[in-house]
């Protein structure tokens, strides 16, 4: 009924595809009992003088032409799956489904006698382990989409962010998940900046938020928590601070609570920069990028000196739960809240990536590709530390060459050789540092 | 805000798909479904197959008791619609009862052609249109070893079949010089027509009545030229028109069908019509055209909804298509697939008498415009798709027609998907 519901589904990488078969093979062994191109639910393309178009399989619509043309009713989604599925005592075998669906995803097998199409094995399909070249994966994020999408929005419309920032999706859809249950604090700097504290003691929140000083946020928040605590109430209670809050004006404050132990989760929305000041550099200002402070001319190059490593810098304090992420990646940050939600013995660290358009100067519809080049290239590699043990949440082999997200952004835009060298050897130090605390 | 009241007449396929549709996209609405016939809603497409034992009962209803709270339909059975009245926004039933509405939609399908031959409407025959048309076929056809069907098109051949499957023999008597002659040529529907004749079916083409007489439980049909065939059954297949009855003097622009655009809209802005009733665009450009099969009626219906409930889609127009599926064998007709004019088209036909397989391509300039096929493997989902988004082919002909199936899956690629 749902016609924006998300399903778990297959995805297709044509360009991955080398051709091999193995998925027709596999599907039709699995389905069939035998191996026969005919009876496989999954169809590559053969033959043809350009080849290479990926394999073609069911999109498994989510108001499918061939359930609506139907005359017998044999066709239904799964409303829990979304699975497309036939019910073969139902079917009379008319054909019609093969004519309404448009991408070659339901056939008649005069072999089998019957209507044939993917089913996705279950929910595990064989197809994909078999796929070598990777060209098709199962994505199975839809669990969370779904779960966000059916969840109250906490803010009000009319948030007021610079174009393309993600800010305002990192705020509502982390509110979606911590839910009602939930106490912000937002220190100076863009979240309480595009109206997250409201304006004239009105706030667009549905949930209590603070202003604190920059200086204080972590303490604050502590005895916040530590109050409920006391009379018997297990609340959120949750920082939304830029990197200018957390690495360098907020730090003692956070050090300190990471130190005691206080029970808060604080989220670093970094940007890199104090952006909504006049983009200066800040602590995490990464090595050669340009700020009004570190500029670019005859002699300076944009900053000299590498970014602070915050959240290396918090497993180093003993936060129980210490991790990054990418609203690029937002199924992988969604768990990784969860997983602060449930932390209650210390404190919770989640570093966000929040690409600038503003101050990094890249196009405002480009601020999901910058975020998650940024996690291909392991410019800002995703993973989470919990209690001694790192675990990289998307894969750190074979990334993409870093210039492909240096080039990207502006700030980037003067390095010389020399500096992508620097960056580049930074990164494998980072990326080194951290599979020795992994392993 | 008030609630939207949407009423929809005709529980067939166009009624089912549009009130579905609507169900979804303006769920806080007031849907009403009126069907003439008591029964639940169902697709006439499935009758042969009910007829034959493919299917029970039970299993054709497209929309279930308890599935009308989830949709939140209100569906009036048993209760046809007399006339509306536009300006009062109204319609009216049978039993003297009205309906207000807000958007209208006709869906009210059409009904059997009985041709004017001697003796032929005293003699009470069996038509196919609806589910108490089939039980009755059914239970007649339990006690029968001959049947005569009139009209080789779509419905007869498939009587004929699902008469066949149970044990009967029968004429299929045709007034045209090949059965199917809505969508085959002479080639492939003389191929269609052996396979039939396989199975207990003979067919009589370039043929008409001159009379028929009924006595004692017997047809005995004479046919021009002297010929005569008998049988206990006497089926009507001789296509369908639209039942437009209820809706003369309405003020309902008419002319064979109901007239809409392309938004399956009538002259009257808050009423729209779907279906077999309707004579809707024509893909061509060949003005406005009735073509009663199901993809239509399924696409019309939803267009109708979606138009109704207030978003601008409008239907890419009728395309003649068929498909389908008897004793075994596997026949598609898509598009412009009857022209033999090689000064417009070049037409390319495969032919393999050995395996019974045919197919036949034709192109216009621009790519595909008609493509047929009998036991070939081809996505028909696909090939409609390149004659409806007029996809260029021109260059690639050769290749398509060597590999249809793999070359149709890598336009669907670089095309839509």
């Amino acid at each position: 009924m749902n016609l924006k519901a998300v399903f778990n589904q297959l995805a297709v990488y044509p360009e991955k595809c080398n051709n091999c078969l193995e998925c027709e093979k596999v599907c039709s062994r699995i389905k069939t009992g035998k191996e026969s191109r005919i009876s496989s639910r999954i169809k590559t393309i053969k033959g043809l003088k350009e080849a290479y178009y990926g394999p073609v399989v069911c999109l498994q619509c989510n108001d499918p032409d061939c359930l609506n043309i139907c005359p017998s009713g044999a066709i239904h989604k799964d409303p829990k799956t979304g699975v497309v599925l036939v019910d073969e005592k139902r079917c009379i075998k008319c054909l019609l489904c093969t004519l309404a669906c448009a991408y070659s995803g339901i056939f008649y097998s005069k072999e089998e006698n019957k209507i044939i199409k993917c089913d996705l094995c279950g929910g595990d399909p064989e197809c994909v382990k078999a796929c070598k070249p990777g060209a098709i994966k199962y994505l199975r994020n839809a669990e969370i989409y779904r779960e966000w999408a059916e969840k109250e929005d906490l803010f009000s419309p009319g948030l007021s962010a610079c174009m393309g920032c993600n800010s305002e999706l990192i705020i509502r859809f982390s509110l979606r998940i911590l839910g009602k249950n939930t106490i912000l604090a937002t220190p100076p700097g863009c979240i309480p900046g595009f109206g997250a504290v409201g304006y004239s003691d009105t706030t667009g929140a549905k949930v209590p938020v603070f202003h604190p000083l920059l200086t204080n946020t972590a303490s604050m928040l502590a005895g916040i928590k530590r109050y409920y605590k006391r009379i018997g109430r297990d609340v959120n209670v949750v920082a939304f601070a830029g990197d200018g809050g957390t690495a360098d004006v907020g730090f003692q404050s956070l050090s300190g609570a990471v130190e005691r132990g206080e029970n808060i989760i604080y989220i670093c929305v970094d940007n890199e920069g104090y952006m909504n000041t006049g983009i200066q550099r800040s602590g995490t200002t990464p090595f050669g990028a340009w700020t009004t402070t570190t500029p670019v001319g005859k002699i300076k190059r944009g900053k000299n000196r590498e970014g602070k490593n915050l959240p290396m810098i918090m497993i180093m304090h003993g936060a129980p739960y210490v991790a990054t992420a990418s609203t690029a990646f937002l199924d992988d940050y969604a768990r990784k809240l969860k997983k602060a939600m449930s932390i209650k013995d210390g404190l919770a660290y989640i570093h966000l990536l929040s690409p600038c358009p503003t101050g990094w100067r890249f196009p405002p519809e480009k601020t999901i590709e910058v975020s998650r080049r940024a996690v291909e290239t392991n410019f800002f590699p995703l993973w989470e530390y919990e209690r001694g043990k790192l675990r990289f949440t998307y894969p750190i082999d074979n990334p993409r060459p870093v210039e492909e997200y240096l080039k990207m952004v502006g700030k980037y835009s003067h390095l010389g050789s020399d500096q992508i060298r620097k960056i580049k050897k930074i990164i494998e130090e980072r990326i080194e540092l951290l599979k020795r605390i992994g392993a | 805000m008030e609630k939207k009241r949407y009423v929809i007449i005709g529980t067939g396929p166009a009624g089912i798909s549009a009130a579905k549709l609507l169900a979804k996209i303006d769920p806080e609405s007031n849907i009403t479904l009126i069907g003439k016939e008591s029964y639940l809603p169902y697709s006439p497409t499935i009758l042969p197959y009910f007829i034959s034992g493919k299917i029970e009962e039970k299993d054709i209803f497209l929309l279930k008791r308890n599935e009308l709270k989830d949709y939140n339909i209100n569906l009036i059975l048993g209760n046809g619609v007399s006339s509306v009245y536009p300006k009062e926004e109204k319609v009216f039933l049978e039993d003297g009862t009205s309906i207000s509405y807000d958007r209208l939609i006709i869906a009210n399908g059409g009904r059997p052609i009985i041709p004017d031959i001697k003796g032929l409407k005293d003699s009470k025959p069996l038509v196919l249109r609806t589910l108490e048309d089939a039980k009755i076929l059914k239970q007649k056809a339990k006690t029968s070893k001959k049947a005569i069907v009139l009209g080789g098109g779509l419905i007869g051949m498939q009587v004929s079949q699902a008469l066949s499957e149970m044990g009967i023999s029968v004429w299929v008597i045709e007034m045209m010089d090949q059965v199917l002659p809505g969508y085959f040529d002479k080639q492939s529907s003389s191929m269609i027509q052996k396979v039939y004749e396989s199975h207990r079916v003979k067919i009589l083409i370039s043929s008409t009545i001159d009379e028929v007489e009924y006595k004692k439980g017997e047809y005995s049909v004479s046919i021009k030229g002297g010929k005569k065939v008998y049988g206990q059954l006497f089926i009507v297949a001789t296509g369908v028109k639209p039942n437009i009855d209820p809706f003369k003097g309405s003020g309902i622009e008419l002319d064979k069908g109901i007239l809409v655009d392309s938004s399956m809209r009538t002259n009257i802005p808050n009423i729209f019509a779907a279906g077999d009733i309707v004579q809707a665009d024509g893909f061509w450009k060949e003005g406005k055209v009735n073509q009663p099969i199901l993809i239509h009626a399924v696409d019309q219906g939803r267009i109708a909804a979606q138009n109704a409930f207030g978003e601008e889609i409008s239907y890419a127009g009728n395309i003649s298509m068929n498909l389908f599926h008897f004793f075994g064998n596997e026949a598609i007709s898509i598009g412009m697939t009857k022209t033999d004019s090689k000064d417009e088209y070049y037409i390319h036909r495969i032919y393999n008498p050995k395996k019974k397989k045919y197919i036949k391509f034709v192109f216009d300039e621009k790519g595909l415009v008609g493509i047929m096929g009998i036991n070939v493997d081809l996505d028909p989902g696909i090939l409609l798709q390149l004659i409806r988004q007029r996809i260029s082919i021109s260059k690639d002909k050769k290749e398509f027609i060597k590999k249809p199936l793999e070359f149709g899956r890598k336009l669907m690629c670089q095309n839509w998907r």
